[in-house]
């Protein structure tokens, strides 16, 4: 059984006349790692939204189909407690902080709570989360007064503390520099490593490539393909449909296509292009 | 839709009590720093109440008059005057006044009577006909001529409040008037302020 | 706030200052209410306040006890009301009037200031939630105060922004007026954007969960804070036992 099964879902915005979400169907399988990936206003943002019951609670608008988390309807859930199965956090780290805390400690125990978890359990949860995301020389801090890095990482780390199934990432990195990029990516495995499902909206392909299981790829609001990692990101019809692919595939695409050869074992990552170099003995 | 005090209070109403108390703040502090006349304390709370109706309105005004207590108790006082200015302007955008400019007259006209009314009352019951601000030298002047207390606190008010319910609404108004649809949309109130029927391609 | 007062039970300084502003209401003439004022400053000296306490007294009591005095001795007409010169009377009563008044002002805004520099807004939302308030009441009073002063910062850089493209901020009042707009404007429509944004945060910190919350703050109620409770109580029904007997 999938742990989030979309069937047929269509969208309409409120106030919109054209739908954002076409007949759009889709399986995530428990423990996977999957990269949501497509062009600017292609509707990935709204997958997820759909995915949380966000919409259509929150954003109204018009929506068919049917949403299935762990095999039940969404229907069936309370907004409030899909919290505790489904972890979200967003792009922009300045808007994720509660607002109403005024240390990080506080702030990552908000969504306990919330849910009622007794004190004791709680602060041992905060302690566990607050090494596991190496965050133990901010607890004290303001949350306010946090780089964008930071914030971001005290944002999913306050959400992984509800200890969630699935945990969706919507560009979590976007508005980060190189280093606290690499800090989430090296969560994001943490988390795989904790058997989590993750959906991880993100336009870097190069780490896409490094850190997924499968790729989804939408365009225009439909979903146009799915698959391995390997197979979708070095299928040149991805460039076709608005997503990219890593500099190093395009690179032996092109090498291939001129030699004649298969483009399926294109190597995407820093280290296949290494082990790629090395069998064809170029090292 | 369903409205009222039940069903007002959606975690976006919420949200929008915190702003409309600092935009009273803030725009508290410009109105000194631009030196203007008048003290423009009133925009989150009449905002706030257009959008999201009358129970948040009252709660935002309620609680900006705490907030300033805290540092001058004296505001507590005159909190039932920012929470009838809340009230009953959110009720005029449930009866969908602000949506025609006839509307938009008679509100103003009640909202400056309901302002000068609840201030007067606490002007002369706690603080003896005064509010350590500037308007207290027109209640003097009154005074002078003769008049009684109720009297020239009331026209006091009156005249102060006018002011104030036309820069605050207008102010408001042209603000509400730049608000994205979608926004507005997702608030209980919000319907009346939406630009378009509907948006081709968004 | 870290004086033994600052940590106190919130609670405990809320019911002694209703106990102040309720024994300033009932007992009769000035002189115990201008007393209270005195008590309030050595109370603030002992909490380690009291020069924010008087610092934030002063800005705003004094200039509206200065003026209910002129209204009520020299403006106002009473029966009494004796000519000085054109308009300017003297009334005993409104003397009276004025002391009355004034010094119930002076003891509880006394009270008020001080309960509220020594009791941290993080602990009265503790209490608040402690004591059953709803948590939609203590989620808006708190992120208020957390608001309040990010807003003001905000409303800072865009003022210095606009100030800087060309908008003017002085001159006649009409120039001022219409600057007034694209300083707040920006303002409102960023937060607008950000609230739309925390909505969604917020729900996936389980705000809407209908669990009963807890609390990983936790402030303690000590034997000195039941103490303080029945203490003013008993004060309280002692004055009214006493003022019915006499």
């Amino acid at each position: 059984m999938s742990i989030i099964s979309l069937i047929n879902i269509n969208y309409t915005y409120p106030l919109e006349e054209k739908q954002t979400i076409h007949s759009l169907s889709l399986d995530l399988e428990k423990g996977c790692v999957y990269g949501l990936t497509g062009a600017n206003e292609s509707g990935k943002t709204t997958i997820c939204n759909i995915i949380r019951g966000f919409i259509p609670e929150l954003y109204k608008g018009e929506l068919t189909g049917e949403v299935m988390i762990k095999g039940k309807n969404i229907n069936d859930y309370n907004i409030g407690d899909l919290a505790t199965i489904i972890g979200y956090s967003f792009q922009n780290p300045f808007t994720q902080l509660s607002g109403v805390k005024d240390t990080v400690y506080e702030e990552i125990a908000y969504g306990m709570e919330n849910i009622g978890v007794p004190r004791s359990k709680m602060i041992q949860k905060v302690d566990e989360i607050v090494k596991m995301f190496q965050l133990e020389d901010l607890i004290d801090k303001n949350p306010f007064e946090l780089s964008g890095g930071q914030k971001q990482r005290v944002a999913i780390a306050s959400v992984v503390a509800l200890d969630p199934e699935i945990i969706i990432l919507d560009e979590p990195t976007s508005q980060l520099d190189p280093k606290s990029t690499e800090d989430i990516f090296e969560i994001i495995q943490l988390l795989k490593k904790q058997g989590k499902t993750i959906l991880l909206v993100e336009h870097k392909v190069d780490l896409l490539a490094a850190y997924c299981d499968e790729i989804l790829l939408i365009s225009r609001g439909e979903l146009v393909m799915q698959g391995p990692v390997k197979e979708i990101l070095s299928n040149p019809k991805v460039v076709e449909y608005g997503g990219q692919l890593p500099q190093v595939a395009l690179y032996f695409i092109k090498k291939a296509k001129a030699n004649g050869s298969s483009v399926s074992q294109v190597p995407l990552t820093v280290q296949e292009v290494y082990d790629h170099l090395n069998k064809d003995g170029e090292v | 839709m369903k409205r009222g005090i039940k069903h007002d209070f959606s975690l976006l109403a919420l949200l929008l009590i915190p702003v409309g108390v600092s935009l009273n703040v803030v725009g508290y502090q410009l109105s000194t720093i631009l030196k203007l006349p008048v003290f423009i304390d009133q925009i989150g709370t009449i905002m706030v109440s257009m959008i999201a109706g009358p129970w948040i309105g009252l709660l935002a005004g309620l609680l900006g008059n705490v907030v300033n207590g805290m540092l001058n108790p004296i505001a507590i006082g005159f909190s039932i005057v920012s929470v009838s200015v809340g009230l009953v302007s959110g009720y005029f955008s449930k009866w969908r006044f602000y949506t025609n400019i006839f509307g938009i007259i008679i509100a103003c006209v009640l909202l400056t009577i309901v302002q000068a009314f609840s201030a007067a009352i606490v002007t002369v019951f706690l603080f003896g006909g005064v509010t350590g601000a500037g308007t207290d030298l027109i209640t003097a002047t009154f005074l002078a001529t003769g008049r009684e207390l109720w009297n020239s606190v009331v026209s006091t008010n009156l005249i102060s409040g006018a002011v104030n319910t036309i820069i605050n609404f207008g102010i408001s108004w042209l603000i509400i008037r730049k608000v994205p649809d979608r926004f507005l949309i997702k608030l209980n109130y919000g319907a009346p302020y939406i630009k378009k029927e509907v948006n081709v391609n968004g | 706030m870290d004086s033994r007062i600052g940590n106190l039970y919130p609670s405990s300084k809320f019911t002694f200052i209703i106990l102040i502003i309720l024994l300033s209401m009932l007992v009769p003439g000035f002189i115990f209410q201008y007393m209270i004022f005195l008590f309030i400053f050595l109370i603030s000296l002992f909490s380690g306040t009291a020069i924010k306490f008087l610092s934030t007294f002063m800005k705003s009591i004094p200039i509206l006890i200065l003026f209910i005095f002129i209204f009520q001795v020299f403006l106002i007409v009473n029966e009494d009301s004796q000519q000085i010169w054109a308009f300017i009377h003297f009334s005993q009563i409104g003397l009276m009037t004025s002391l009355t008044m004034t010094s119930k002002i002076v003891a509880i805004s006394s009270s008020i200031i001080w309960f509220f520099q020594v009791t941290r807004v993080k602990d009265i939302i503790y209490a608040l939630e402690q004591s059953g308030v709803s948590q939609k009441v203590t989620f808006v009073i708190a992120s208020t105060i957390q608001l309040i002063p990010q807003m003001l910062n905000l409303s800072r850089t865009i003022a210095d922004a606009q100030k800087s493209r060309g908008i003017e901020t002085e001159g006649t009042l009409f120039v001022r007026m219409k600057a007034f707009i694209p300083m707040i404007g920006p303002l409102v429509l960023s937060s607008i954007q950000q609230i739309e944004e925390r909505v969604l945060a917020l729900e996936s910190r389980a705000f809407s969960s209908k669990a009963k919350k807890t609390s990983i703050y936790e402030l303690r109620k000590q034997k000195i804070d039941y103490i303080i409770v029945i203490f003013c109580i008993l004060v309280l029904i002692v004055y009214i036992v006493w003022r019915i007997k006499l």
